[in-house]
C-alpha cells in the first residue's frame, strides 16, 4: 500500500492542476476595477459637459416634495449650487462646495463639504433627523442631456437635466414660480386624473407639492395615497410613478392651451385636467374663501350694477364703506351671501343663506333661502334697510359658469355667471385675497 | 526494482501534466491611479503641516466610510475648515510640542482627524461633540458652527481635543486602577444628561458627563482642568462642596500623577500653555487659501 500511495497523491494532484487548463470566458473585455475607473471618468466628464449647468430635481426622502436646484460642475472640483425655496427664505441663493465622484459599489457623486443650499436638506436638528435627504447619489444612468442618481441612504431617483445654453439661472426659477402659480395659484384646487379619457381620480392639496390622490368616488380618508412631485419647467414630474395595472404615470407636460396636464410616459393615455367650473366655484367657497362682485368696469352687467350701486349710496349714507359683497360657505350660516361694511373699527357681517345647486358641470342654481327658521340678523337688517333685496331678487336664477382671466383654468380665480334665461344679466365673482 | 521503474514513470507523467496545466497569464494595466491627486492651496497646507510634520490625515471633506453611519451628518464647510485646521494646530497639537516635545506629539497625535460639519445628535437629546477610536482617529463635530468665542471654542472644541487625546494616551498607557474607586456608586451611564454640571459637582465629577463611567470621568477631570483656570477650578470646587471637593480633588491628583509619572507632562504646566494658546484664538490671523 505505501509503494502506490506515493504515484497515487502525484496523479491526483496532476489532475487537480488540470482544472486549470480550462479557462472560463470573459464576460467583460476588462475587469470590474477598471471598468469603475472607467465609468468614474466618463461620468465626471458628462458632469462638467454642461456648460450652464444641470437641473437636479431633488427629493430628500420618497415622501418628500420636490426642489429644484441648479448645478454647475467645473473641472476645479468646485460646483456651483443654486436654490429658490422655503429653506432659503424664497430667495434665489448661490453657493459653492466641494464635489468629486468615487468608487464606491458603483460610481457615487459625492457633494463632500458643505453647501448651504444643497446641505439643508441633509442637515439634522435637534432630533438627529432634519429632512433626511442625501448628498451622496449613485449614478444609476448617464445620457447625453440626463442622469440619473440614486440616493445613497434614501434610495430616491433624482433626475439631473442639462440645463439649455443661455437659460439664465434667475429667469429658470422665475419660469418654476410661473409654473406653479398656473398650476396652483391661490386656489389650491383639486383637480382630475383622467386615464384612457376615463375620469378615474382626483388629486387634490398640490399647493404643498404632494398630493393626495384619491380613486375617484372613494374615500378621502380612508383611500388616500400621498404623491409627491415636483414642479418643473413643463410640468411637473411625481417621484414615483402612479401605477394603475401596467401602467406607470409619472411625467406630465403642460399643454400649450395651459388648460391641460398631458403625461407623456411612453405607452400611457392620461391627462390631469381642472375640476369643472361648478366644483372649482363650490371648493373655493367650502373651503370657507369668498367670491366677491367688483363693481368696477366690465364685471357685471348694468340691472346688477345698479343695484349694487344702490346699496352702496345707502351705506355711504350712513357713513359706512362697503367692504364686500361676496358668496361663501360661512360655518354658522351655511352657504350664503355675505354683505360686510365697516365704519373705523367697527366691522359688520351680515350672512343671507343662499342655496346653490349644481345642475351640470358648468350649470348652477342660486335661490335664496328667505328668514324662515334660523338666519343672520343682520343679514336680514343689510337686506330690509340697506337695498340688498334687489341685488339678492337679480342674483336669484340659474346659470353657465365660466373660467375667466390668467390663461389657465388650473388656477381659476375668476368665474363668470351668465344667466341661462337672459345672455344680458351676468356678474363675475372674484377670488378674496 | 520494476515497481521502482513504475513508480518513477508515473512521477514523471504527474510532473509534465502538471506544467501542462499551467498556461501563461499576460498581466495587464494596473487599476491604481498613480497620478498626484488634485490639490487646493489649502489641501497644501494640510499636507505641509499636518502630513508631513505630524502624519495626520486631517480629513475635512467628508468621507461615508470614516463617518458613523447612525447619525444624519453633513460636511464640514471649507472656510469653517480652514480656520479650525489652523486652531488645532496652535492649540492642541503645538500644545504639546512646547510641553512635551515634538517626537511626544508625532508618537502619540492621531493619525487621522475627522471634520464633520453637523452635530451628531442621538435619540435621547444629547449631542455628541468628538470621538476617539483606537488612538488613531479623532472627529470633531459641529465643525460648522464655528465661532471665535473662546468660551464656544473651549466647550465644542478645546475640551474636545484634550478630552480625545487623553482617551488617546490612556489606550497607550493605563491609569490608577484606584480612579474608578473614588466615586465608583456614582456612575450612571446613559443617564448622565439628565444631570447639570452643578449637581455632578456637588457628588464629586467634574462635569455630568464625567458620571458617565471611570474612563470619561478621568479624561473630563484632565480636560476641564486645563481647559480653564484656577479661579474656573476653585468656582467647580466650592459649588461641589467640601466633601465632594476633596473627592475632585484626589482624582485631579491622580491625573496629575498620571501625566507626570507616565508621560513627563506637568498639567499645570500644560494649562498654562493651554490657556495662553487659546486666548489668542479669537484674535489670531487665520490664512485664507
Amino acid at each position: 500500500m505505501k509503494k502506490e500511495f506515493l504515484p497515487i497523491c502525484f496523479i491526483l494532484i496532476t489532475l487537480a492542476f488540470q482544472s486549470c487548463l480550462f479557462e472560463e470566458d470573459l464576460i467583460f473585455d476588462k475587469s470590474a476595477a477598471e471598468r469603475l475607473n472607467k465609468a468614474i471618468i466618463d461620468d465626471t466628464d458628462s458632469l462638467q459637459s454642461a456648460n450652464n449647468g444641470w437641473v437636479m430635481e431633488y427629493f430628500a426622502t420618497p415622501e418628500s416634495p420636490g426642489y429644484t436646484l441648479l448645478i454647475k460642475f467645473n473641472k476645479s472640483g468646485e460646483s456651483v449650487v443654486a436654490g429658490k425655496n422655503e429653506l432659503t427664505e424664497n430667495i434665489l441663493v448661490t453657493d459653492t462646495c466641494h464635489y468629486e465622484m468615487i468608487g464606491d459599489t458603483g460610481p457615487v457623486l459625492t457633494f463632500n463639504s458643505y453647501s448651504k443650499v444643497l446641505h439643508a436638506f441633509s442637515e439634522p436638528d435637534d432630533s438627529g433627523l432634519g429632512l433626511q435627504g442625501d448628498f451622496e447619489f449613485v449614478v444609476i444612468k448617464t445620457t447625453a442631456d440626463q442622469i440619473v442618481l440614486r440616493g445613497k441612504k434614501r434610495g430616491t431617483t433624482i433626475l439631473l437635466r442639462k440645463l439649455p445654453a443661455g437659460q439664465g439661472w434667475q429667469e429658470y426659477f422665475v419660469l418654476l414660480e410661473n409654473m406653479n402659480t398656473t398650476l396652483f395659484g391661490q386656489t389650491n384646487p383639486t383637480l382630475k386624473l383622467s386615464v384612457d379619457n376615463i375620469d378615474s381620480f382626483r388629486l387634490s392639496n398640490g399647493i404643498s407639492h404632494i398630493f393626495n390622490l384619491v380613486r375617484k368616488g372613494g374615500d378621502v380618508i380612508a383611500d388616500v395615497k400621498e404623491k409627491p412631485f415636483i414642479v418643473t419647467d413643463y410640468g411637473l414630474r411625481f417621484a414615483d410613478p402612479i401605477n394603475i395595472g401596467e401602467l406607470a404615470l409619472q411625467t406630465f407636460k403642460l399643454s400649450a392651451d395651459k388648460n391641460e396636464l398631458i403625461c407623456t410616459d411612453s405607452g400611457v393615455n392620461a391627462k390631469i385636467n381642472a375640476m369643472p367650473p361648478t366644483d372649482i366655484f363650490s371648493n373655493i367657497i367650502n373651503a370657507r374663501k369668498f367670491m366677491i362682485l367688483n363693481n368696477s368696469d366690465n364685471n357685471m352687467s348694468e340691472a346688477i350694477k345698479t343695484a349694487y350701486a344702490s346699496i352702496n349710496t345707502i351705506v355711504v349714507s350712513k357713513t359706512r364703506k362697503l367692504e364686500y359683497i361676496g358668496f361663501t360657505n360661512n360655518k354658522d350660516w351655511g352657504t350664503s351671501l355675505s354683505v360686510y361694511t365697516s365704519k373705523g373699527t367697527s366691522k359688520i357681517e351680515g350672512f343671507l343663506g343662499f342655496s346653490i345647486t349644481r345642475l351640470t358641470d358648468s350649470d348652477a342654481r342660486l335661490k335664496f333661502n328667505g328668514f324662515t327658521g334660523k338666519y343672520d340678523t343682520n343679514g336680514k337688517t343689510y337686506y330690509d334697510t340697506y337695498s340688498v333685496s334687489g341685488l339678492v331678487s337679480l342674483l336669484e336664477g340659474d346659470y353657465t359658469l365660466t373660467v375667466q382671466g390668467n390663461g389657465s383654468v388650473f388656477s381659476a380665480s375668476t368665474i363668470r355667471f351668465t344667466s341661462k334665461t337672459n345672455a344680458n344679466k351676468w356678474f363675475d365673482l372674484f377670488l378674496k385675497n | 526494482m520494476k515497481m521502482k521503474r513504475n513508480i518513477l514513470f508515473i512521477t514523471l507523467l504527474s510532473v509534465i501534466g502538471l506544467f501542462s496545466s499551467c498556461t501563461k497569464e499576460e498581466l495587464g494595466n494596473s487599476i491604481f491611479d498613480t497620478t498626484s491627486p488634485s490639490r487646493t492651496k489649502f489641501d497644501t497646507w494640510l499636507l505641509d503641516n499636518y502630513n508631513k510634520q505630524y502624519n495626520i490625515e486631517l480629513l475635512y471633506k467628508f468621507s461615508d466610510i470614516e463617518s458613523d453611519q447612525t447619525y444624519n451628518l453633513t460636511p464640514a464647510d471649507v472656510r469653517k475648515s480652514e480656520v479650525l485646521a489652523q486652531i488645532v494646530k496652535y492649540v492642541w497639537i503645538e500644545a504639546y510640542d512646547e510641553v512635551a516635545g515634538i517626537d511626544f506629539t508625532r508618537q502619540y497625535v492621531p493619525k487621522m482627524i475627522q471634520f464633520i460639519g453637523s452635530g451628531a445628535y442621538n435619540a435621547n437629546g444629547t449631542v455628541v461633540l468628538g470621538t476617539a477610536k483606537g488612538g488613531l482617529k479623532v472627529t470633531l463635530y459641529s465643525v460648522n458652527d464655528l465661532k471665535l468665542d473662546i468660551n464656544f471654542l473651549n466647550e465644542y472644541y478645546f475640551h474636545v481635543m484634550h478630552h480625545e487625546f487623553a482617551h488617546i494616551l490612556n489606550q497607550n498607557k493605563g491609569y490608577d486602577p484606584s480612579f474608578p474607586r473614588i466615586t465608583e456608586s456614582g456612575y450612571i451611564g446613559n443617564d448622565w444628561y439628565k444631570d447639570s454640571d452643578a449637581s455632578a459637582q456637588k457628588k464629586g465629577f467634574i462635569t455630568a458627563y464625567a458620571q458617565y463611567e471611570a474612563n470619561e470621568d478621568f479624561v473630563e477631570t484632565y480636560s476641564m482642568y486645563v481647559t480653564h483656570d484656577q479661579a474656573w477650578w476653585n468656582k467647580a470646587l466650592a459649588v461641589a462642596g467640601t466633601t465632594s471637593a476633596s473627592l475632585i480633588t484626589k482624582k485631579i491628583e491622580i491625573v496629575r500623577s498620571y501625566f507626570l509619572m507616565k508621560w513627563n507632562i506637568d498639567i499645570d504646566l500644560i494649562r498654562t500653555v493651554i490657556l495662553r494658546r487659546g486666548n489668542d484664538v479669537p484674535t489670531m490671523n487665520y490664512l485664507t487659501f
